[in-house]
């Protein structure tokens, strides 16, 4: 064998699922079966929540989430002062880095952030703003940095990421009208699914709906839909959904 | 995003404006500024559309197919890439990596709308040869005037390039060691993309002091607290929605928002057609007339 060069075929193709893997894929049993979802939930019910404040030494909040198998750190630094060369701003800045682990999905995330998550983290932004007393900061900028060690439901982590920032900003001690409670929905095979997992948005025709909001103060701070859908009873769920783990969160602060 | 800074004064006038509804352009809430649109303007483009609102807001869509390998998860079917690039020359504020952020926001809510589940498009009709090659769409669009209210518009461009861009027709033939195909130059060939009149159109409402606005000058964006866009296919179906902006909307005035643009694109959707049947229309006769017949982009 000649071991100077490189031993192997000369072209290459997209490594495909089988033929069987399709099948598989194709004849999915339905998302719900008596009532039951594939772990034992009803279609309304959100999964067990584990949430601790104060894991990361270093920042001046912290907020660790789990929703079943998904898995988001939140650190917040600050508030501190705005440098130079960012500007004068009257109001305070809130700042978001939100990113997958490259260990976190199916797929290997690259390390540096991609769009999605650059558009996660306005999103995020977006969806805290209204609850902080930025106008009580000027010249100063908060920083948040979202990490998601694992990914069991992109959804999921969105409204997972923004329930834990708004911990860690409560944690941090930053003034706040209200914590922010989100979570996500979807429709799949006309079901309506409260918080799937990555199984259930593995389902083609997939149509999810995030929804944050602040209870005590009746205010929705952020939405993101696609697809289309029936509005009013999922805007209801997921306002229910909303005010229960805003309750947990309540429980979890006493 | 912010461009610009407005005074408190102004930003009061165009408040107490909105809850008399009246706005500075003397236009109610649920107005909007009649979309200028012209189709078939980039001659390297495979589709492509201007759309301008009120003479301020204009943005162009140019759409090339090009041969790529398909997603190994839907092999069966072809791609669509959005990216958005607003120009420097719009606004001073989007030089250099200024508008990096505006760019993404905006990249990232066109291709929700438009590759989001049932958008609309027959992406099987892209394949050419199952989990091999399939024809990539490149849905570029440049934002060259910032009048406010972009999104709309962008998707109201993008849907008009979408009805205007044809395929190349190929012929896959099989040989001896797997398959070949052939991508006909002849636009007579080329097929137009199938259900691009399901496609849905977005409408943005700005919720500005306790009310709301329809197509928000600049002006108006900068006094608004937040926005919701909200897409819809001709069948009424809320197609895709988002909250934007820093902040937040009563459960009330959101179904409220939502309802009104729902109503507007409706509107929007039978006034889009209509010019787009026009366009046909004037294309038709062109070529029957033998006039200057277009190559597909791939070919140039």
């Amino acid at each position: 064998m000649d071991r100077r060069r490189v031993q192997g075929p000369e072209t290459s193709v997209v490594p495909l699922p089988t033929q069987e893997a399709l099948a598989k894929r194709a004849a999915l049993p339905a998302p719900v079966q008596d009532g039951k979802r594939a772990d034992g939930r009803g279609p309304e019910d959100i999964r067990p929540i584990f949430l601790r404040t104060g894991l990361i030494s270093q920042a001046s909040g912290s907020a660790y989430i789990e929703l079943g198998q998904t898995k988001v750190a939140c650190a917040v630094y600050g508030p501190r002062q705005l440098k130079k060369q960012q500007g004068f701003s009257e109001q305070g800045r809130l700042y978001c880095e939100f990113k997958f682990a490259t260990f976190a999905c199916k797929k290997r995330r690259h390390p540096i952030r991609d769009p999605q998550e650059k558009e996660f983290s306005q999103i995020i932004v977006q969806a805290l703003a209204p609850s902080i007393r930025l106008d009580r900061l000027p010249k100063s900028v908060i920083d948040l940095y979202v990490t998601v060690i694992e990914n069991d439901g992109t959804a999921s982590c969105l409204a997972a990421a923004i329930t834990a920032a708004s911990v860690a900003l409560a944690d941090a001690g930053v003034e706040m009208l209200d914590l922010v409670a989100a979570t996500s929905l979807g429709y799949v095979h006309q079901q309506l699914l409260v918080d799937c997992s990555a199984a259930e948005e593995a389902y083609q025709q997939h149509t999810d709906l995030i929804l944050a909001y602040m209870p005590s103060l009746g205010q929705v701070t952020h939405l993101l839909h696609r697809g289309p859908v029936d509005w009013p009873p999922m805007a209801a769920v997921g306002g229910a959904c909303c005010v229960h783990v805003y309750l947990l969160l309540m429980m979890h602060a006493q | 995003m912010s461009l610009g800074l407005i005074s408190v004064v102004e930003r009061d006038f165009v408040e107490r404006g909105v809850d008399l509804d009246l706005r500075t352009d003397g236009r109610g809430r649920n107005d909007y500024r009649l979309p200028r649109m012209e189709m078939n303007l980039v001659a390297q483009s495979d589709g492509s559309a201007r759309c301008q609102l009120g003479g301020s807001t204009d943005v162009l869509v140019s759409i090339r197919c090009e041969l790529g390998q398909p997603e190994p998860t839907t092999g069966d079917r072809g791609r669509l890439a959005v990216s958005v690039e607003c120009a420097p020359s719009a606004s001073q504020q989007l030089e250099g990596r200024g508008a990096d952020e505006l760019n993404t926001e905006l990249a990232e809510a066109l291709s929700r709308a438009l590759t989001g589940p049932r958008s609309g498009l027959n992406l099987r009709q892209l394949c050419i040869v199952e989990n091999m090659h399939c024809w990539i769409l490149n849905i570029d669009a440049i934002v060259l005037d910032l009048g406010g209210n972009v999104l709309d518009a962008l998707l109201y461009a993008a849907r008009a390039a979408l009805a205007d861009t044809r395929v190349p027709g190929t012929q896959v033939q099989s040989l001896d060691e797997g398959v070949d195909f052939e991508v006909d130059d002849d636009i007579n060939h080329a097929a137009w993309l199938e259900h691009a009149s399901n496609v849905p159109l977005c409408v943005t409402a700005y919720k500005i002091g306790a009310g709301y606005v329809l197509d928000a000058t600049l002006t108006e964006e900068l006094c608004s607290s937040a926005r919701l866009h909200v897409s819809v296919n001709p069948a009424g179906q809320v197609c895709a929605a988002q909250k934007n902006g820093y902040g937040s909307i009563e459960p009330s005035l959101l179904i409220t928002m939502l309802q009104a643009a729902k109503e507007k694109a409706m509107y929007l959707l039978e006034v889009q057609e209509e010019q787009i049947q026009q366009h046909k229309r004037t294309l038709l006769e062109k070529q029957t007339r033998g006039e200057s017949v277009k190559r597909p982009s791939i070919f140039m």
